[in-house]
């Protein structure tokens, strides 16, 4: 019964459950008035079949939007960067929707010309979350657009540059790969087929000697293409690292393939044999097709962000008469005067001259309470405006401002990662083993027969190249890579699993990483407060907009203040006369106390000039991240740029022993990465605003935990969706056994080296043995690792159990 | 003997074909995204929304 209710109140369009009363439109209940506005347009143009397709496919409406936020897009320079083409009557834009996720979503998007007459047509492009809308800009502007598209729920997310052109360029780069994939697997499959009477020994049976030669010389020419165009990379790589004066593991696999090359030519053209161009063939095949399995991109993801997508792409001016014109936010000059919306950040430093202004810093910082500025403040860029518009007077432009310094300081780009990997070690010892054999083979036949020392020498180094060890590393780092992603964390590549399995300390960032980023708890200290205290105090502070005094409120349970009498100090406090009685609430000093007092979030009050107590507001950490901290095996730090108000906090709830470091500016935190890496610990570290930015890119692993993939994160080597930290210490298990899966596997092709090897030792190699052993090898390793993951998968994933869930 | 020589010429001239097709499609952008086409064959243009549920 009680479920039934449940589910009749579920939200029609976007499927959450509605709290409180649910808005009715058309017999259909909708959570939130957003959702039931979306459902009447989809009604009015008929494009209801959307709700059809998937059950509540529609995306939460949240907040009320703000009718100026594409204002801008009026502005032909900026909204030329949108137009990706454009002819008489006909204008084609490119917007980024990172809402978009199902079928329904390219139906609705894919049916646009239904809502709007002014536009012809629009194509989703599903991997980058982009939508080309083709309209008539006579008939549709530019900013209509964004403005249409946001009020069926597919907000345009637009910023100043989010890597678009590395995109297009991996983009690129993943075509090509593709080609030569297909090419050398092409070739591959056709050498294989004509090398069959070189199997079965035809050449003896056909009498003229013809065909075989035929056969022989087409397959040499099929060979060309693989060789010199889909193998080439591996030429080159090793030529590279011939000039860095270190091996890589593609060094070996280019002289194997010289050296199966050159054999087959010889073999051809003397006409003595068929050559191994099959084998040569089909391992760049496997090679190259591991190695894009292995770089799989996330396409909407970005781990290099240029700190300018963090800014808006255009600000609001204001002229002598106070008109707002939108300009992009490069062309801003010293002594313009600018308009900062509720929840806009701040793109240059400048002076606040109007309006109340709090300015949350967390992601510059890592400072949790907003700040309270007066009148005449100087502003710095990157902060976030957080209660109503202010006007700002600029006084440095963009390209000068402070954030911009920050994020161009040479610590901070200067990153020394481990880049060779493990699979490069065992590569170079194999190597010399492998060269070793084959010359102390060319020692034993030299003295009985030349032909024989040549022969033999040569197929070692074809049978034993370490093209096994690449394809068992990467298609296993391929398979576990997609495992992570599954899970809720991204890799940039794959030498950062590697990473993650050698490390040895775990570094945390506090704010927003181990605790929420906006939850708090408030706490009363002090003298107790008597009923009537507590309404008015609950009263002024739901009179405020200061994020402290709305804590407050809530923890009082007071929604509305209905106080005449009252006062607002900007930056201080807020006093209130109510009762014949002289209440203040705010900073120790406007209370009458002296500024060593303070210790940060928290809110004194007085009744009538004598100080009371004070409300302590505290970050509140996120679920289960202390089974974490005590799961984790290795010695932990949290580094914060908060005060060290809530070390009693922490400590309570981490009950282990953990380093804490509290004040820590982002050149602190970098510097006590750089002593941990210097006292030869391989470090993680976990962080999520800009101020660990430097700390993430020294450390040997760094992680940015987001909310969401969309949310702006400092460059990283992997990006950790935040309701997955809890599981750290999983990640870090598999990724360890993910290391013991290569070495495992490694040990089984190198058997079949072994048994390579005996022939080739023996100067028995026939095509046909090497036709067989490669394949069979190939097999063996690939589904080894396919299952070797499943299993990792299994046994080192489990979701917490939530001790909440089980009592209900 | 030589009619297998014809024959081989024809496969690969045929199986080239078909290589030549992947790369201008791969090099067009066809295969940038898998998802949207295989989804669009099974929205019904003229479908009449039913009762919804």
């Amino acid at each position: 019964m009680l479920n039934k209710t449940l589910e009749s109140t579920k939200c029609f369009h976007c499927g959450d459950a509605c709290v409180g009363e649910p808005v009715v439109f058309d017999d259909k209940s909708f959570c939130c008035k957003g959702c039931s506005s979306v459902y009447q347009i989809l009604n009015k143009s008929n494009l209801c079949e959307y709700y059809n397709l998937h059950d509540a496919s529609g995306v939460k409406m949240s907040e009320a939007r703000d009718p100026q936020k594409f204002a801008f897009l009026d502005n032909p320079q900026i909204a030329a960067n949108y137009i990706v083409f454009s002819k008489p009557a006909q204008i084609a834009v490119q917007f980024y929707l990172p809402q978009i996720h199902c079928s329904s979503c390219i139906w609705l998007l894919e049916n646009l010309q239904k809502v709007h007459e002014g536009i012809y047509f629009s194509t989703v492009h599903f991997p980058t979350k982009e939508l080309t809308v083709y309209l008539d800009p006579e008939k549709i502007s530019i900013r209509a657009t964004a403005e249409l598209l946001g009020s069926v729920g597919y907000e345009p997310y637009i910023t100043l540059n989010d890597g678009q052109e590395a995109k297009r360029e991996q983009k690129i780069v993943a075509r090509t790969a593709m080609i030569k994939i297909g090419i050398a697997g092409f070739c591959f499959a056709n050498i294989m087929m004509l090398s069959f009477p070189e199997y079965l020994g035809l050449e003896t049976i056909t009498r003229d000697g013809l065909n075989a030669n035929v056969f022989r010389y087409v397959n040499l020419l099929l060979a060309l293409p693989v060789l010199l165009y889909s193998g080439a990379e591996f030429f080159i790589n090793s030529v590279f690292s011939f000039k860095q004066r270190r091996l890589n593991i593609d060094a070996p696999i280019a002289l194997a393939l010289a050296v199966t090359f050159g054999r087959s030519v010889y073999e051809i053209v003397s006409g003595t044999g068929g050559g191994y161009l099959d084998s040569m063939s089909g391992i760049i095949f496997f090679m190259l097709l591991g190695r894009s399995f292995q770089t799989k991109t996330f396409a909407d993801l970005s781990f290099n962000r240029d700190f300018t997508s963090y800014f808006p792409v255009a600000v609001c001016l204001l002229d002598k008469e106070g008109n707002e014109t939108f300009v992009p936010v490069q062309e801003v000059k010293a002594d313009d005067t600018i308009r900062i919306r509720n929840n806009e950040v701040i793109p240059v430093d400048g002076m606040h001259i109007k309006g109340k202004a709090e300015i949350d810093y967390s992601f510059v910082t890592g400072e949790n309470e907003p700040v309270s500025l007066a009148i005449g403040d100087l502003i710095y860029a990157g902060g976030k405006q957080m209660t109503g518009a202010i006007d700002v007077l600029v006084v440095k432009p963009f390209s000068q401002n402070s954030f911009t310094k920050l994020w161009n300081n040479d610590a901070f780009k200067k990153s020394d990662k481990n880049d060779y990997s493990f699979t490069t070690v065992i590569s170079n010892y194999f190597s010399v083993v492998v060269l070793t054999v084959a010359f102390s083979s060319f020692i034993y036949w030299y003295g009985t027969n030349l032909d024989y020392a040549w022969q033999s020498m040569t197929a070692v180094l074809i049978v034993a190249c370490p093209c096994a060890l690449l394809i068992t590393a990467t298609f296993t780092e391929g398979f576990v890579l997609n495992i992570f992603s599954k899970h809720g964390l991204f890799l940039k590549n794959a030498l950062v699993l590697q990473n993650i399995a050698k490390i040895n300390q775990v570094v945390f960032d506090k704010t927003g990483t181990l605790t929420y980023p906006h939850a708090s708890t408030v706490y009363y200290e002090g003298k107790p407060l008597s009923a009537i205290d507590k309404e008015v105090i609950g009263a002024m502070a739901a009179q405020s907009m200061h994020p402290l005094s709305k804590a407050i409120a809530k923890e009082l349970n007071i929604v509305q203040g209905q106080i005449a009498h009252i006062k607002e100090v900007a930056g201080a406090g807020i006093e209130a006369w109510e009762n014949e009685t002289h209440y203040k609430l705010g900073s120790a000093v406007f209370v009458g106390k002296t500024l060593e007092d303070a210790q940060g979030s928290e809110v004194w009050v007085s009744v009538d000039g004598s100080v009371f107590g004070k409300f302590v507001i505290q970050n509140v950490l996120r679920a289960h991240v202390e089974r974490l901290i005590q799961e984790l095996p290795y010695p932990i730090t949290v580094l914060s740029g908060d005060n060290n108000r809530s070390e009693a906090y922490l400590k309570q709830y981490l009950q282990r022993p953990v380093q804490y470091l509290f004040n820590q500016t982002p050149k602190e935190k970098l510097q006590y990465i750089d002593h941990l890496r210097n006292a030869g610990k391989e470090v993680m570290m976990v962080g999520d605003g800009l101020n660990d930015a430097g700390a993430l890119s020294k450390s040997n692993v760094g992680i940015a935990v987001v909310d969401n993939t969309i949310q702006f994160s400092p460059a990283s080597d992997a990006i950790m969706l935040s309701e997955k930290l809890p599981l750290l210490d999983q990640y870090i298990r598999a990724a360890k056994w993910s290391k013991n899966l290569i070495k495992t596997t490694f040990v089984i092709s190198t058997l079949y080296n072994v048994v390579g090897l005996y022939f080739s030792v023996t100067a028995q190699m026939s095509p046909l043995v090497a036709a067989i052993l490669m394949p069979s090898s190939t097999f063996t390793i690939v589904m080894t690792t396919m299952l070797g993951s499943a299993l990792i998968e299994k046994f080192c994933f489990q979701p917490i159990l939530n001790p909440k869930n089980i009592q209900a | 003997m030589s009619i297998i020589i014809m024959l081989l010429i024809i496969s690969l001239l045929v199986a080239t074909g078909f290589l030549i097709a992947f790369i201008w499609g791969s090099k067009t952008g066809q295969f940038d995204d898998s998802f949207t086409p295989a989804n669009k064959i099974f929205f019904d243009q003229t479908h009449q929304p039913t009762e919804n549920k």
